[in-house]
């Protein structure tokens, strides 16, 4: 007995020091802003100041009357806190300062304040996914990958009936194609934001060092000419990695863009080669020639030392590795105006030479209301109102007037950083948020890029895929064995950090014991059908 | 003549009232999440809530079964775990015994500090202090070792055959001197006396050390162990996926049950495929330990857990 008690007392002991290890572990690093009321210090931004006059986002009549009805209805409703999340790098002090801005905007229209969060590329998907599968409230917010998985979760919620109903400007202003990418199995779930509608690929670098080397940037006609142009840099500059990844991808990340079409999903398992070709087959995309000869591409030039070594393992964006004078370029989809975007956040003037066919991709990013969201009404609400109302959109795309934009040219709407800023205590994604052809142009964009956006979207051609949307849930767990494996092989393959000659046998054999025959039969049949009730 | 239950156990109730934390803190932390078991065997609907959410049955499961992947990751976490309960715990009690010979008490203050300082790192700061060796054009390994004795360069993070030592050496590094303090703490507590009576009777300090210290040691070390061999099925998240910097030439070499399970979660946001991972693991787990358990009952009956 007492020999027991001693040992449950030892026992005991050593289960207090080991629960003490565990207790490190926990605590969240959500970004909380505090509700930021009675900011009463900085109005700049008054009401009447911004434009209305470039004339997206359907007309101001319908805006007001519209506004007056929800306004009653609001009013009539509880008081609630918007809580809404966009990626890119924001501190927290400007955040508290905007969503106070904001707040008074819609405490009077929809009787409700606002709360803006943003988080940076790098752990974006993580906190999203963490948000919605803990059911934290959330009400508006725009993933970074095709929400299908979202969709299939019920994680987010049909707008179908909503978005009529409380975003009568986005509506009002779509045609039937825009709703396409973001419908899913047969419902309505995202609002399209007014961005390119098309893509094509390219390889972005720093001008300068293009014009010292004599680099005709703009007429590269292939692969091979970039490759010896890359050459130069090497020699010329030994310290400067010639091609950077971005977060670990080499062609964009999640979604490598090289040419194929992914085909109703982004999972860039079972794709089609050609996205163009009437009478393409559904294949496994690392079968195809296309993907080899990119590896091989990617091998040959990692050994050469053209790719920055670790390409796959590298935590940093592209954009911050040119910034820091470590690369020279990198690969990117393309769109009017990528040039003048890019220079921006590489902080060097920054061109590109684009390769491939012009590709149109519908409003390829959408917000959605998540299902955990306690109030959608008003977010769809406040949505159409960042969509249609230039003071929002200005807020949230640049910031606060004086603090991080100033005006360059007042006349023609052209706003510049103001001295000592650098976009990082709040970084411009205007592409991201619902409609930023009614913000103000910034310093060095061409004020004909909507223009162009209109240009190249009629240039672009349509995918035979377009408007498909792949459901897996039949093949779930195909495509969850298959992405664990592409992951273990794919982005090291495309950085050229493995060989592929070896890499690719075993790279497939794997694949097709993890099932990727079936998920290429169920798209195959269901593009088939899809194809047949067009 | 018998007393009645309460009567003979009368004395023990402060002691019980003692308990009642504790196991309030168990029960509300250990078993009500329990419930979150049959996530597994569902295909979740936020929609429809965990409870109305389809039963799918062993569907969540096949994945895992379908490629090596529970095979490897059930390798990799016991493999690396026995690892490191054996090499720690040798190392830990050398350091303590070690410890206790040291005759100035400023030398231990100093020592005790500084071995622990490893172990109170955040395993993202220890990432990027590995990352800073074994970076291959800036890591100091590549740098000033490999390179002053004309060697090639290597790619640490994409040749998978070193990484079963790195991160043995990275975790002992960091966990040596915690452990160690454990069973220092068991040392100096051994009877002064028995030192002496050893001492008159002519035993050298090494002859101590075997026949005084380690014996006195033996029940502290047991339950250790056991107690480590009760977690063998987990894995210390941050060094198996941060200090590899989450690379993926490296994920068969280095992914465990719980990487994985992140991975599946993060990644292809699929909750009912996660938990299955971690049912498998919590089974797994309970069946290693009953059979640790058993083993100690046979090989020596009073110190098995129960």
């Amino acid at each position: 007995m007492k020999r027991r008690w001693k040992k449950l007392a030892s026992l005991g002991m050593a289960a207090l020091l080991f629960g003490s290890v565990l207790a490190g572990c926990g605590g969240d690093s959500g970004t909380e802003s505090g509700n930021a009321g009675g900011n009463s210090g900085a109005d700049s931004t008054g009401g009447g100041s911004a434009t209305g006059d470039q004339e997206p986002g359907g007309d101001s009549e319908g805006t007001e009357s519209g506004g007056d009805d929800m306004a009653e209805y609001f009013k009539s409703k509880d008081h609630y806190t918007l809580k809404v999340m966009a990626f890119g790098d924001a501190d927290t002090a400007t955040l508290e300062k905007i969503s106070a801005e904001l707040s008074k905007i819609t405490e009077e229209k929809l009787n409700c304040d606002v709360e803006l969060t943003r988080i940076g590329f790098a752990s974006y998907m993580t906190q999203l996914n963490l948000m919605l599968s803990s059911g934290d409230e959330l009400d508006l917010f725009v993933p970074m990958a095709s929400p299908i998985d979202y969709v299939n979760a019920g994680q987010i919620q049909p707008l179908d009936e909503l978005i009529p109903a409380y975003a009568p400007n986005l509506n009002a202003s779509l045609e039937e194609k825009d709703w396409v990418t973001q419908t899913f199995n047969g419902e309505i779930y995202g609002m399209p934001v007014n961005s390119e509608k098309g893509q094509t690929l390219g390889f972005g670098m720093r001008k300068d060092i293009c014009d010292e080397l004599n680099i005709d940037y703009e007429n590269l006609g292939s692969f091979d000419d970039l490759h010896d142009a890359l050459v130069k840099v090497k020699e010329a500059h030994p310290d400067m990695y010639p091609i950077v990844s971005g977060g670990g991808a080499m062609f964009g990340s999640d979604v490598a863009r090289i040419g194929q079409d992914m085909c109703g999903d982004t999972y860039n398992l079972a794709v089609l080669e050609d996205p163009f070709d009437e009478n393409g087959k559904v294949v496994s995309w690392y079968t195809t020639d296309q993907f080899r000869e990119t590896c091989e591409m990617m091998y040959k030039w990692a050994q050469e030392g053209l790719v920055m070594p670790d390409a796959s393992t590298n935590t940093d964006q592209a954009n911050t590795l040119v910034a820091a004078g470590k690369g020279f370029g990198y690969f990117q989809h393309m769109k009017p105006g990528w040039e003048g975007e890019q220079s921006r956040m590489n902080g060097t003037e920054t061109v590109a030479w684009r390769y491939g066919t012009p590709t149109y991709t519908g409003s390829a990013i959408g917000w959605f209301v998540p299902t955990a969201s306690g109030d959608p009404e008003r977010a769809v609400a406040f949505w159409d109102m960042m969509y249609s109302d230039p003071v929002v959109a200005n807020l949230v795309v640049n910031g606060i007037e004086g603090e991080n934009y100033v005006f360059a040219d007042e006349a023609n709407q052209i706003v510049k950083y103001p001295e000592g800023e650098d976009g990082s205590s709040y970084s411009r994604q205007a592409w991201a948020w619902p409609n930023q052809q009614i913000t103000y142009f910034w310093e060095g964009d061409d004020t004909t890029l909507w223009d162009q956006y209109a240009a190249f979207e009629q240039e672009a051609k349509t995918p035979v895929s377009f408007g498909f949307t792949f459901d897996a849930t039949m093949v779930m767990n195909e495509i969850t064995a298959c992405t664990n494996v592409a992951q273990k092989y794919v982005p090291a393959l495309l950085c050229g950090t493995l060989d592929p000659a070896t890499t690719i046998p075993t790279l497939n054999e794997e694949m097709e014991k993890a099932g990727i025959d079936k998920i290429i039969a169920e798209k195959q049949t269901q593009l088939d059908a899809w194809k047949a009730s067009r | 003549m018998k007393k009645g239950i309460f009567q003979r156990h009368r004395r023990f109730i402060p002691l019980y009232l003692m308990m009642i934390p504790g196991f309030l803190y168990l029960f509300i932390n250990n078993y009500i999440p329990m419930a979150g078991i049959i996530i597994a065997f569902k295909q979740v609907n936020f929609r429809l809530g965990i409870l109305k959410s389809p039963w799918v049955g062993l569907n969540n499961f096949t994945y895992l079964f379908r490629t090596n992947d529970a095979w490897t990751i059930t390798r990799n976490t016991i493999l690396y775990n026995v690892a490191f309960i054996v090499l720690g715990t040798i190392m830990a009690i050398v350091l303590a015994i070690l410890l206790n010979e040291l005759k100035s008490k400023m030398g231990k203050k100093v020592y005790q500090t500084v071995i622990l300082v490893p172990y109170l790192i955040s395993m993202v700061v220890v990432s990027y202090l590995v990352n800073a060796l074994l970076a291959t054009e800036t890591g100091f390994i590549n740098n000033s070792i490999i390179g002053v004795f004309g060697g090639a360069p290597v790619s640490w993070y994409s040749t998978p055959k070193y990484w079963p030592v790195i991160l043995v050496l990275v975790f002992l590094w960091k966990n040596f001197g915690y452990q160690s303090i454990i069973y220092y703490a068991s040392v100096v507590g051994l009877d002064a006396g028995l030192y002496e009576a050893a001492a008159i009777d002519g035993a050298t300090r090494w002859q101590r050390i075997i026949h005084v210290t380690l014996p006195g040691l033996k029940p502290t070390i047991i339950t250790l162990v056991l107690m480590s061999i009760g977690r063998i099925f987990y894995s210390d998240f941050g060094l198996f996926y941060q200090v590899p910097m989450d690379s993926g030439p490296l994920i068969n070499i280095t992914n465990t049950i719980d990487t994985y399970v992140y991975r599946g979660l993060m990644q292809s946001n699929n909750i009912g495929m996660s938990s299955a991972a971690g049912v498998y693991q919590s089974l797994v787990g309970c069946a290693l330990v009953l059979l640790a358990n058993f083993i100690v009952n046979k090989v020596s009956k009073e110190d098995a857990l129960f």
